[in-house]
C-alpha cells in the first residue's frame, strides 16, 4: 500500500504447497520457472501471436522512483516523524500534491497500487491541523474496510505526531460499528474522521448540528478510490456531496477537496462531475515499481467447426495451479459470484492432496464482515496462498503485495485489468500476471489484439448524478437537513419543480416569496432511512442457512435476488453447496440447506420491454433512443453439471416479477428489410438473436461499461422476449426490435451515448462477426450453434448490410445521430 | 417532446399515476386560508398573543390554573404545596440533583415539547416548547409556539430571554427525546441551550418504579401503556380527558396548520400540551408525597415496592428496608400477589445482606420459599443465597447441600454446572468434617 510502509517479505514460508520458497530469490526462480512452463520462450516482450495459446507476453520495466525535497511548508515535526519512519524526501507526486493544496486548488491524483496515495493527502492534512488546530477533515472511502485499513496508519502518525509535540491529534473511524458512547467525543474531537458515503449520508449529515464543531472547521474531504464512485454509487455520492456543500455553507466553510484515483480516462472530469468544482490533475507518479510480466492466455479450441475453446475456468485453474504448486501466492479474479464459486471449489480439490485445502479460500461481497476480514489477515500474513475473488478485492483492502493476478476472464475494462494486475508486485521484485480470455466476444477481441488492451486509454467513469430516481430522495434528505430556498439550484435539474412535486405530495411546504422563500421538510419520516446509496432501491434478501439452526450466511442485493435465491437453486459459499428450499420473497429471506451435488444453477429470465418515449432517432427511425419500461420475472433455470457444463435438467419457476423505467437504445429492424432476406422464418429469427447477441457485446467495449450495466432485450410487435434465455415465440419477427437498456431505474448514462456510437456499433459489430473464423456462429460472436442456429451468422451479416446502408445513406436532420461519443 | 419534468418526478415518486393531463385529478383543494400563522387572528384563536422579534414572530399562550381550582380529584392548591415543599424529595427522586437546586419549590419548571416526528435529526423541529411553573397561587403553563418554520429562530430567541436562570427542570422522558431535541435546535442556530446544563429530573424513571403495571420480573416491556402520563392521571387523580388528541396525529395537524394557516385544529394540541404539563406536576407532587410519608401512603405493595427502589437507589437502606418489608407484608396479606410479595423479600434480602445483617437475609430469602406461587426464576434464586449463606456463614453444611440438591432439582441447564459444582465442594467439606471436626473447620477458615 503506501511507499512509507515497511515492506515485509512474504508470508511465512510454511505454506505445505510447497517447494518452499525462501526469501526474494527463491521465489523468483520460482516464479520464472512457473513463467516458462506456462509461456515457453523468451520472457520478454514478443511479438503477438493471436492464434495460439499465449497470445502476448509483455514485459513491463522496472520503473525508478522519482523524488522530490520536502516542501517549505512543511511543518517540522511532521517532517521529523517522516525521518524517523525513514523517509528522507517525497515522490515527487505526494510533493505536487502538497503543492496544490497549499495553494488552494481541489486535487484529484491518479496513482496505482503501492505508491505511497496516503501520503498524497495524509501529508497536506496533517500539516494543516498542526499549524492550525481547529482544523478538521473528512475522509471518505467506499467500504468501511478501507476506512478501517487507513485508520491504522493514520492513528500511529498522529501518535508519533503527540509525541512530537504536536499536541493531540484525533483520528476516528466513524461508521456503523462505532460504539454509541464513543461518539460524542468523535463529533466533537475528531480532527480527521474515517468513514464512508453511506454513513455521511444517513449518520452525519441528517445530524449535522450535532457535528457543528466538524463542520464549522472542515478544511478538508477527502474522497480515496474515487473510481470506484461510478454508476449508481457514483451518482448517489454526487447528490451526497451536493447535500455536504450545503451543510458546508450553512456552517459557513468552504473545504478543498483531495482525491485520489485509479487510473481512469478521466478522473478530472470525475472529481469535477462529483463535487461540482474546478480541480487539477496530478498524473505523473513518481513512486518505483518493479518489473512485471503479463501475459494474455487464450484456451485453446477444441472443436473449430463449432468454435468451442477449452472452459476459461479450467485454463484459469491450470495457470493459477503453476504458480500455487510453486510456493508463489495467488489472486485468482472471476468475473462473477457464481465463477468465483466454481473456481474456488476447483483449487481447493487440486490441493486438497497437500492436506491444506484451507489455504485456498473465496472471498466476494456478500460473505459476513468477519469471515472476509479473516481471509484479509490470512493474505497479509501469508498463510493463505491463493484467494479466488470477484472484484471485491480489486479495491485497496490491505492484502500485501502477492506473486502473480490470475484473472479468469476479461474483467470489462481496461481500468479495473490493471488495478487488479496491480494487486500482484512488490517495488524491488518482478511479478506476474495472467489474463484467460473467456469465449465472450469481447474476451476474444482483447486476447487476440493485445494492442487494444495494452496501448489504449482506459475507461471513462460516467455517473449521471441527476438520474431522477437518485436525486429526487436525496432532495428530500436535503430538504430535511436544511430548508431549501426558492434560489437553490441542484445540478441541471430544476429542483424548484421537483420541490413542487414533493410539496405536492405533503413532503415539503414553501413559505415566502419566490425571492426569499423557504421549502420545509414536513413529513415525521427520516428520509435518509429510505435511501441506499448501493443500489437504487436499498432492499435485499439474507440467505438463512438451515441445516443446523438458523444461520445467516450471506445477503444479495434485491435485483440480483430473485435469479440467485429462487426455489430450488444452488447457493455456493465458498465451495459449499446449499439448495434453496424456500424464497420468502415479501420477508426476503431464502431458506437454504446444504446439499451434496454435482451440479449447479443458472437461472432463465424473460424480459419485456415497452417504449414509453421516444426522445431521438435517426432520420428513418433505425436507431432510437428513449425511455422505456422493462418487465423482468424469473422463468425457469437450468442445471448444469461441474466440469462438464452439461445440461442435466431444468425448472420452471412461478417469481414475482421486477419493473422499473430506464433510459434505452434501441434499433427497430424494418418490416420490408426483414421480408426482403432470403431466408426461412427460423434463419431470420435466428440472425436478430445472434446480432443482437454480438451488438451487446460490442456495445460494453465501446461504452467501456459493465457487461452487467447494459441489459438486452428483442420483441417483435409488443412480445417480449430475451435473447439470453431459451426461450422463444413459435411466431416468427417480422419487424423486430432490439432493446440495449441501461440496468438501472432511470438509467445512469449508457444509452445516449450509444445512440450517438449507433454507426459506430454497427461497423464493429459487423467486423466482429466478420472477423471471427468459426463456420456458423461461435460464442465469440453470434453466439454458440445450438443457441443460434446454422444461418444465424450469415443473416446478422445480411442485415448488418442493410442497416448500415440504410442509416448512412438517409442520416439526415436534426435528430442525426452523432458518431462520437457525448461524455 | 420530452416528457414533462412534472410528470416524470410523480411517476418516480409513485404518488399520481401518470395520467393524460385533462384526466389528472385536480389538484387538491386548498382549504379556505386561516389567517395565516404569524398573525394575531391565530394567536388569538389559540388564546395567545403574537410576539414580533427581529427574527421572526412566536405565539405565546400563557394559561393558569389557580390554587383553587381541581384537576381531577386533586386540587391544584395540593399540587403546589407538595411541589413547593418537596425539595428534599426531589433529590431522592433525581439522579443527580445539586444540593441547592429546586431549594425552593417555584424554581421547578415543567418542560414538554410537541415535535415534528419522533426519528430527531435536523429536519425533526419542536413546533411547541410547553413550560410549566408552580408558585403559592397555582401553576402557570407558558406556551411558544412556532407560527411558521422560517420562524423558528424567534422561539429559540424567546424561549431563551424567558427562561429565567435559576430553574431546575422536570420532563417526562426529557433525558432521552425532549432535551437532546431542543439542544439540537439551539445548535442548528448556533446559539447556547437555556436548558443545558440545569439540573433535571426524568420523571419518567421513577414513575414507572412506582406504577408500572407488570412486574418488573420479566424486564421492562417495550411497548408498556401503563405510565403514559394520560393513563398515570387517570390511575392517580382520577382525570378524564375529553377530545384529547392522539400523539400520532400531533405533527400532521401543525403541518396542516403550516400550509392553510387555520389555527383552529391545533388547539387540541395546545390543550393537550398543556394537560400534560400539568399530569407532569400532578405526578411529581404524588412522588414526592410518596418520598416525604413513606410506606405508610402508599396505596398498594407494587407501589411500596417501587418507593423501596427508589429509595435504595438514593441510598436511603433504611426507608428501603421499610418499604420492602411493608410491601411484601402487604403483597402477602392483601392482595395475594405472590409475584409482588416474591421481588420485595428479594430486595429486602439485599437491602441486609448489603448491611452485613446476613441471618435477617437469609430469613427474607426463606421467606420466599415459604410463598406459593412464588415465580420459579425467584425460588431458585433463593436457594442457590441460602445455599451461599448455609455453606458460608451459617456454616449449616447439611442445609447447604439440600438447597443445591432442590436447585439441581431443578431442571435449568444453565445454573446447573454451578450447582454440581458447589454441591462437589459441600460434599467434600462434609466428608472431612466427619472425622476432622472443629479441625477442619479451622483448616479451612484458615
Amino acid at each position: 500500500m503506501a511507499s512509507d510502509r515497511p515492506i515485509h517479505a512474504s508470508g511465512p514460508a510454511a505454506s505445505g504447497l510447497v517447494p518452499v520458497a525462501r526469501g526474494g530469490e527463491r521465489k523468483a526462480i520460482a516464479l520464472q520457472t512457473a513463467l516458462e512452463r506456462l509461456a515457453p520462450g523468451p520472457l520478454g516482450d514478443r511479438p503477438d501471436t493471436p492464434d495460439e495459446v499465449i497470445t502476448a507476453v509483455r514485459r513491463l520495466p522496472p520503473v525508478e522512483a522519482r523524488y522530490a525535497p520536502f516542501p517549505d511548508a512543511l511543518d517540522p515535526r511532521l517532517r521529523a516523524v517522516l525521518e524517523r519512519r525513514g523517509i528522507r524526501q517525497l515522490y515527487s507526486h505526494q510533493a505536487e500534491v502538497f503543492g496544490h493544496v497549499a495553494s488552494g486548488r481541489h486535487v484529484v491524483v491518479t496513482t496505482p497500487t503501492a505508491s505511497g496515495k496516503t501520503l498524497c493527502y495524509n501529508l497536506p492534512v496533517l500539516n494543516a491541523v498542526l499549524t492550525e488546530p481547529e482544523t478538521r477533515a473528512l475522509y471518505l472511502f467506499p467500504t468501511k474496510a478501507l476506512a478501517q485499513d487507513q485508520m491504522a496508519e493514520l492513528h500511529e502518525l498522529a501518535g508519533l505526531l503527540g509525541e512530537a509535540g504536536g499536541g493531540e491529534i484525533g483520528v476516528h473511524t466513524y461508521d456503523g460499528d462505532t460504539p454509541q458512547d464513543a461518539r460524542r467525543t468523535i463529533r466533537t474531537r475528531a480532527h480527521v474522521v474515517l468513514s464512508n458515503p453511506d454513513m455521511l449520508h444517513s449518520g452525519i449529515l441528517p445530524h449535522h448540528p450535532r457535528w457543528a464543531k466538524l463542520f464549522e472547521n472542515l478544511r478538508y474531504i477527502v474522497l480515496d478510490e474515487l473510481h470506484a464512485y461510478r454508476g449508481v454509487f457514483g451518482s448517489h455520492l454526487g447528490n451526497v456531496l451536493r447535500r455536504l456543500a450545503r451543510v458546508c455553507r450553512h456552517y459557513g466553510s468552504s473545504p478543498q477537496f483531495i482525491c485520489s484515483s485509479a487510473t481512469i480516462a478521466n478522473p478530472r472530469e470525475l472529481a469535477e462531475r462529483l463535487a461540482e468544482r474546478p480541480f487539477v490533475h496530478v498524473a505523473e507518479n513518481g513512486a518505483p515499481r518493479g518489473e512485471k510480466l503479463f501475459v494474455f492466455v487464450n484456451p485453446p479450441v477444441v472443436n473449430r467447426e463449432l468454435g468451442i475453446r477449452r472452459s476459461y475456468l479450467a485454463e484459469a485453474r491450470r495457470v493459477a495451479g503453476e504458480f500455487l504448486r510453486r510456493g508463489l501466492q495467488v489472486i485468482v479474479f472471476a468475473q462473477s459470484r457464481l465463477a468465483t464459486e466454481i473456481l474456488t471449489t476447483y483449487l481447493k480439490e487440486d490441493f486438497e492432496d497437500a492436506g491444506l485445502p484451507d489455504l485456498i479460500r473465496g472471498y466476494r461481497g456478500g460473505y459476513l464482515p468477519n469471515r472476509r476480514r479473516e481471509i484479509e489477515r490470512g493474505l497479509r500474513d501469508g498463510l493463505v496462498r491463493g484467494v479466488v475473488s470477484t472484484n471485491a478485492l480489486e479495491l485497496g483492502i490491505d492484502i500485501g503485495a502477492l506473486d502473480v493476478a490470475v484473472m479468469a476472464g476479461y474483467p470489462g475494462t481496461i481500468a479495473s485489468t490493471w488495478q487488479r494486475a496491480g494487486r500482484a508486485g512488490r517495488r524491488e521484485s518482478r511479478s506476474a500476471a495472467v489474463m484467460v480470455a473467456s469465449s465472450a466476444p469481447v474476451d476474444q477481441f482483447v486476447v487476440r489484439h493485445p494492442t487494444y488492451f495494452f496501448d489504449a486509454s482506459p475507461e471513462h467513469a460516467l455517473v449521471n448524478p441527476d438520474n431522477l430516481h437518485i436525486l429526487v430522495n436525496h432532495v428530500k434528505c436535503a430538504a430535511f437537513e436544511l430548508p431549501m430556498t426558492t434560489g437553490e439550484v441542484w445540478g441541471s435539474v430544476d429542483v424548484q419543480e421537483v420541490l413542487g412535486v414533493l410539496q405536492e405530495a405533503g413532503l415539503v411546504h414553501r413559505s415566502g416569496g419566490d425571492e426569499n422563500g423557504q421549502w420545509n421538510w414536513t413529513s415525521e419520516s427520516y428520509p435518509a432511512d429510505a435511501v441506499s446509496l448501493r443500489s437504487i432501491s436499498s432492499d435485499n434478501f439474507v440467505v438463512v442457512d438451515r441445516t443446523r439452526g438458523s444461520t445467516v450466511i450471506a445477503e444479495t442485493d434485491f435485483t440480483s435476488g430473485p435469479s440467485m435465491l429462487h426455489p430450488k437453486a444452488i447457493y455456493i459459499v465458498e465451495g459449499r453447496l446449499y439448495q434453496v428450499e424456500r424464497l420468502d420473497f415479501d420477508g426476503r429471506k431464502a431458506y437454504v440447506r446444504e446439499v451434496d451435488c454435482d451440479y449447479y444453477t443458472d437461472a432463465i429470465d424473460y424480459t419485456k420491454v415497452t417504449v414509453l418515449e421516444r426522445f431521438a432517432s435517426d432520420a428513418r427511425g433505425v436507431a432510437n433512443h428513449g425511455e422505456v419500461h422493462v418487465v423482468s420475472r424469473v422463468v425457469g433455470f437450468k442445471k448444469i453439471r461441474f466440469y462438464t457444463n452439461e445440461n442435466v435438467g431444468s425448472g420452471e419457476l412461478d417469481l414475482p416479477e421486477q419493473q422499473m423505467h430506464t433510459t434505452s437504445y434501441w434499433l427497430e429492424v424494418p418490416r420490408e428489410v426483414m421480408a426482403a432476406l432470403p431466408f426461412a422464418a427460423d434463419d431470420r429469427r435466428d440472425g436478430v438473436f445472434g446480432l443482437a447477441f454480438a451488438m451487446k457485446q460490442v456495445a460494453s467495449l465501446l461504452l467501456m461499461c459493465d457487461q452487467r450495466d447494459l441489459g438486452l432485450s428483442i420483441d417483435n410487435s409488443g412480445s417480449g422476449l430475451s435473447a439470453e434465455t431459451a426461450q422463444r415465440p413459435d411466431a416468427g419477427l417480422e419487424a423486430p426490435r432490439i432493446f440495449l437498456y441501461d440496468a438501472y431505474p432511470g438509467g445512469i448514462g449508457f444509452s445516449q451515448p450509444l445512440f450517438g456510437m449507433h454507426h459506430q456499433l454497427a461497423a464493429r459489430t459487423r467486423d466482429l462477426i466478420l472477423g471471427c473464423g468459426c463456420e456458423s456462429g461461435c460464442p465469440s460472436c453470434v453466439g454458440p450453434v445450438g443457441h443460434t442456429g446454422p444461418q444465424a451468422k450469415t443473416v446478422a451479416l445480411r442485415l448488418l448490410d442493410h442497416l448500415v446502408e440504410a442509416s448512412a445513406a438517409r442520416a439526415v436532420g436534426p435528430a442525426t445521430a452523432a458518431d462520437e461519443v457525448p461524455f | 417532446m420530452a416528457r414533462d419534468l412534472g410528470d416524470r418526478l410523480r411517476q418516480v415518486l409513485g404518488t399520481v399515476p401518470r395520467l393524460a393531463p385533462e384526466t389528472r385529478a385536480p389538484e387538491p383543494r386548498a382549504c379556505p386560508a386561516g389567517p395565516g400563522g404569524a398573525s394575531p387572528e391565530a394567536a388569538a384563536a389559540l388564546g395567545g398573543r403574537l410576539v414580533e422579534r427581529e427574527d421572526g414572530a412566536v405565539i405565546v399562550i400563557e394559561r393558569r390554573y389557580p390554587s383553587a381550582a381541581r384537576y381531577g380529584r386533586s386540587r391544584i392548591g395540593d399540587l403546589v404545596d407538595a411541589l413547593l415543599g418537596g425539595s428534599d424529595a426531589l433529590a431522592t427522586l433525581a439522579r443527580v440533583w445539586p444540593a441547592s437546586a429546586g431549594a425552593r419549590g417555584d424554581a421547578l419548571c415543567f418542560v414538554d415539547l410537541e415535535t415534528t416526528g419522533l426519528a430527531g435529526g435536523a429536519g425533526t423541529q419542536a413546533f411547541l416548547v410547553g413550560c410549566a411553573v408552580a408558585d403559592a397561587d397555582g401553576i402557570t403553563v407558558r406556551q411558544f409556539l412556532l407560527p411558521g418554520f422560517e420562524h423558528e429562530r424567534a422561539l429559540l430567541a424567546e424561549l431563551d430571554a424567558w427562561a429565567p436562570v435559576p430553574h431546575a427542570l422536570v420532563t417526562y422522558n426529557g433525558r432521552s427525546f425532549d432535551l437532546p431535541l431542543l439542544e439540537t435546535r439551539y445548535l442548528f442556530h448556533r446559539r447556547a441551550c437555556p436548558f443545558a446544563e440545569r439540573p433535571h429530573l426524568d420523571m419518567l424513571h421513577a414513575a414507572r418504579r412506582l406504577w408500572r403495571s407488570r412486574p418488573a420480573i420479566a424486564g421492562p416491556p417495550l411497548d408498556d401503556d401503563s405510565c403514559r402520563l394520560t393513563v398515570l392521571e387517570r390511575h392517580l387523580a382520577g382525570v378524564a380527558r375529553v377530545g384529547d388528541v392522539p400523539g400520532f396525529e400531533i405533527p400532521s395537524r401543525f403541518f396542516q396548520f403550516v400550509r392553510d394557516g387555520r389555527p383552529e385544529p391545533l388547539a387540541a394540541v395546545v390543550e393537550h400540551n398543556r394537560l400534560d404539563l400539568v399530569s407532569l406536576a400532578l405526578v411529581t407532587a404524588r412522588a414526592i408525597g410518596l418520598v416525604q410519608r413513606g410506606p405508610a401512603a402508599t396505596a398498594n405493595a407494587r407501589e411500596c415496592l417501587g418507593l423501596g427502589k427508589i429509595f435504595a437507589r438514593a441510598g436511603a437502606a433504611e426507608n428501603a428496608e421499610a418499604c420492602f418489608a411493608h410491601a411484601a407484608d402487604l403483597a402477602g396479606r392483601v392482595g395475594r400477589e405472590p409475584q409482588v410479595r416474591g421481588e420485595a423479600l428479594k430486595w429486602l434480602a439485599w437491602t441486609r445482606r448489603r448491611a452485613g445483617r446476613l441471618a435477617e437475609a437469609a430469613e427474607a430469602w426463606r421467606a420466599i420459599l415459604d410463598t406459593p406461587g412464588c415465580p420459579r426464576a425467584l425460588r431458585r434464586e433463593a436457594r442457590e443465597a441460602l445455599a451461599i449463606h448455609h455453606e458460608h456463614r451459617s456454616r449449616d453444611l447439611e442445609s447447604a447441600r439440600a438447597f443445591v440438591l432442590d436447585v439441581l432439582a431443578d431442571d435449568d441447564e444453565a445454573r446447573r454446572a454451578d450447582a454440581e459444582h458447589r454441591l462437589r465442594r459441600i460434599e467434600r467439606k462434609l466428608q472431612r468434617r466427619v472425622p476432622g471436626g472443629l479441625m477442619a473447620a479451622l483448616d479451612e477458615s484458615s
